[in-house]
């Protein structure tokens, strides 16, 4: 029972990480949330591999302020070397850095497949589905296909 | 959980405990509960010229900035700690929820915001020595 616990621990440090490397635009620290053959569903955004995924959060957040991704509510099962993983978030993104108005509030959970690797746990499936979205301060809605057509362009 | 390792989660666990001790100290103003989190010599700044020295005074503060107020919550998520030896750091998110008139039900402000602390063992446990809040976001009611 206590590898379990232990387990638990590690792979609530993995979810963590995944906000603190977006909080924080670390995406060197973004990478190693993954396995290198994650994919992962955002809604119909599909990501396969981990440069994939992050290329995009780089675009998307790059010219973001503050964002905070909040995690809660977790239920982690572990099954040998094998685990899933389901959590909530509420994502506060302060979309224009001196705009205190314009922002997105994002509410919504995740639900992964982990897998235990020699680096530790890595996440190798993801899917996020979104509960609730409000905006404030913003031209229209916000594209999320935007990141994919400026990584076309580059 | 072994050996060494197993102090590391011990620590963490027990810093995990004050962090939501500060939240539940406040929010249930059980301000015996609140000073306990607190380093002797702790420094703590909330930002704007807000900056207290040792548990009296920002318990002090706290006291009064809540005392015209209704419930409160003070939502601790994301706690991202590094333990080293007897001294360790910690980055926590809050979502702070205040019904700022305890006489008016539409009245609240809405925070999201953190909190960087270095925290150190002491004979009692883990205590804050300083904290340092920034908020990122605020919404208020009217």
């Amino acid at each position: 029972m206590a590898d379990l616990r232990q387990d638990q621990a590690e792979i609530s440090e993995v979810l963590l990480r995944y906000a603190t490397a977006i909080d924080r635009k670390d995406w060197e620290l973004l990478r190693t949330c993954w396995t290198d053959d994650l994919r992962a569903d955002y809604g119909g955004l599909v990501f396969d591999g981990p440069d994939a995924i992050v290329r995009y959060m780089t675009e998307a957040h790059r010219e973001m302020g503050d964002t905070r991704h909040q995690l809660s509510n977790f239920v982690i099962k572990v099954d040998g070397d094998r685990a899933t993983a389901s959590s909530y978030v509420h994502a506060v993104l302060m979309v224009r850095p001196k705009d205190r108005n314009a922002w997105i509030d994002a509410i919504g959970g995740y639900d992964d497949v982990l897998v235990r690797t020699p680096d530790g746990w890595r996440i190798k499936e993801r899917t996020f589905h979104l509960v609730r979205m409000l905006t404030n301060g913003l031209d229209g809605e916000p594209d999320w296909q935007a990141p994919l057509k400026a990584e076309a362009r580059q | 959980m072994a050996g060494a390792q197993a102090d590391v989660w011990e620590d963490k666990a027990q810093i995990s405990e004050v962090l939501i001790r500060y939240a539940t100290g406040i929010d249930r103003r059980d301000w015996e509960l609140f000073r306990s989190i607190w380093a002797d010599d702790a420094v703590s700044d909330y930002g704007r010229g807000f900056r207290f020295h040792g548990p009296d005074e920002v318990t002090e503060y706290m006291i009064e900035t809540h005392r015209p107020m209704g419930a409160t919550q003070h939502r601790m998520t994301n706690m991202v700690i590094e333990v080293d030896g007897d001294r360790a750091t910690a980055r926590t998110y809050a979502h702070v929820v205040l019904m700022v008139d305890k006489n008016d039900p539409t009245a609240w402000m809405d925070v999201i915001a953190h909190y960087d602390d270095v925290f150190v063992r002491t004979p009692d446990g883990w205590r804050i020595s300083e904290r340092k809040a920034r908020q990122s976001r605020r919404l208020t009611s009217g």
